[in-house]
């Protein structure tokens, strides 16, 4: 479970604290800094797990246009199986040389390190926080990333498969293809290659699809379940097998986009909400029937609970609001500098308002 | 074919939402016929909250009644220091004119709290002076305790008045 994370020197966020629930809904003007926050999850999770050379995520481009620093700081408090996680990595941007590095990246339990390195000199630690042999380290890319699973290292190898259950969904149906070349273990966040990820998880969670074609059911009228057609070049064409008397297949792109989108967050429901999970949600709401919205979001609620896996959601839309408004609200803004603040959200009851009403007539207070 | 009654459902707190969700699912509801309506968390007047969404749901839902006569609504809402009937009365009260017998609508007032009746219906003791609730908490899933209140056990029943008086609500809005 993610306790913290403090980002420092990345677009609008400086020196920014946020600190989510269970389930948390993120609210704010346009351009407060939320997604940036998801983004920043998101990076960290393709450095430390997908070991992605930071200059090719940290873009200079990123760095806080009114700070001469070149040094991005980003500080995670991870709670896995009952140890807690500090991380701290510094990203170098060395302009005149055209180098993205790192500057130093510390993984520890109360204050004890599992991995150190500085300035291209990393030390990895065993379990019981004694040293172990010296590692070589390409200093472009999180050292983390390239550790081997061994029996010393076990806690650092937890640290790290927690951060690759961190999900960012930013769904945008029209992108999402029709066919899957191979597998994705992970979507990307637009969902673009939903087929290779859904090839993936039939392959692994064959057993959560009768509960998905169930839910898929009562928001597509007819639907029976999806399957992958297999073409020449271990190509698969996705297809969506609908009864409404006669049962046909459509390929995915002839799903209306709520209907993709549909398919997309059940299916994230059912197959990404995983113990220890941070599911990212980045406006959800996005071409859902208003009358789908309420059911996802309860359904999403309670399975969240009985997984013990975390979310949090960005929205503007007032049904999901003013629902998960239930659950804990952060509110991100910026202070007068400029920064992105964070803060919880405590909604006035005393307005006769519902939170999505407030919010809509900036009846907030400062 | 029975149409489907659908519940606008007014909730003080998360907890409390779960519960009454399962307990509905117990009735034969689905998620599709139910809206809810929860106070948003960490409000220090819930309370006032709750009262107030009772009576702009129940104004609503009386303007609708001929156009959509399959609706109803559930509130709940802690009695805390109140006695149960006292807020029987500030329900009545936000929504102007008092319900009526046929109308659709189920109040459910856990006293002190929700927290009360969930002991009892986990199988621990309770009394309705104590306050249970544990502030702060993660909601909890509570199928066990919705399917003891279905199953109305009168050793519960008898332990707890307000529990009594919320079993036969519910079967107001039954479908």
């Amino acid at each position: 479970m993610l306790k913290r994370l403090r980002v420092d020197n990345f677009r609008s966020l400086v020196g920014t604290t946020l600190e989510p629930g269970g389930l948390s809904l993120l609210i704010g003007d346009n351009g407060s800094g939320k997604t940036s926050l998801f983004e920043v999850l998101d990076l960290l999770r393709r450095a430390l797990v997908e070991g992605t050379k930071l200059g090719d995520l940290f873009l200079a481009s990123t760095l806080t246009r009114w700070r001469t620093t070149t040094a991005q700081r980003f500080d995670l408090c991870v709670e896995v199986g009952g140890d807690v996680f500090d991380y701290h990595l510094v990203v170098e941007h060395v302009p005149d040389q055209g180098k993205v590095r790192v500057g130093e990246e510390l993984l520890a339990i109360a204050g004890r390190p599992l991995f150190h390195a500085e300035h291209g000199k990393a030390r990895l630690f065993r379990d019981d926080h004694t040293e172990a042999s010296p590692l070589l380290m390409d200093w472009a890319r999180s050292g983390i990333a390239g550790i081997e699973p061994n029996a010393d290292n076990t806690k650092l190898i937890r640290f790290r498969e927690a951060i690759g259950r961190i999900l960012l969904a930013r769904i945008a149906p029209a992108t999402m293809l029709g066919r899957a070349d191979g597998e994705a273990a992970h979507p990307l966040p637009d969902f673009s290659n939903f087929p290779a990820w859904y090839r993936h998880l039939s392959q692994e969670q064959p057993e959560r699809m009768r509960d998905l074609f169930d839910d898929l059911a009562k928001v597509v009228p007819g639907f029976v379940r999806l399957r992958l057609v297999a073409f020449p070049d271990n190509v698969r064409d996705l297809r969506a097998e609908i009864d409404t008397g006669k049962a046909c297949d459509y390929r995915f792109l002839e799903l209306s986009d709520g209907q993709r989108s549909l398919v997309a967050l059940y299916t994230m429901l059912h197959c990404a909400t995983r113990p220890g999970a941070l599911l990212l949600l980045d406006e959800p709401d996005n071409f859902v029937a208003l009358a789908e919205l309420q059911p996802w979001l309860v359904a999403f609620a309670d399975r969240l609970r009985t997984v013990h896996c975390q979310a949090i959601v960005i929205s503007h839309h007032p049904e999901c609001i003013d629902y998960l408004a239930g659950s804990e609200i952060l509110r991100a803004k910026r202070a007068t500098d400029g920064a992105t603040v964070v803060a919880p959200w405590l909604f006035d009851a005393s307005k006769a308002l519902t939170p999505s009403e407030a919010i809509a007539r900036g009846w907030i207070d400062d | 074919m029975t149409r489907r009654v659908r519940l606008v459902v007014v909730a003080e707190d998360r907890q409390t939402e779960m519960f009454l969700r399962r307990v509905l699912y117990g009735l034969g509801f689905t998620g599709r016929d139910l809206t809810f309506r929860t106070a948003p968390k960490g409000m220090q007047a819930a309370d006032r909250w709750v009262l107030q969404m009772h009576g702009a749901e129940a104004k609503k839902l009386r303007a609708n009644a001929h156009a959509q006569p399959n609706t109803g609504m559930v509130t709940c809402i802690d009695a805390d220091h109140h006695a149960v009937a006292d807020r029987h009365a500030q329900l009545d009260a936000a929504m102007d004119a008092a319900r009526e017998p046929e109308e659709r609508m189920a109040w459910l007032v856990p006293k002190q709290n929700i927290e009360t009746w969930l002991r009892v219906l986990g199988g621990a003791e309770a009394d309705e002076v104590t306050d249970y609730k544990r502030r702060g908490h993660e909601p909890m899933p509570c199928d066990g305790e919705a399917a003891a209140f279905l199953k109305a056990n009168p050793e519960q029943q008898a332990l707890l008045p307000s529990l009594r008086m919320a079993r036969g609500e519910v079967e107001r809005v039954r479908p």
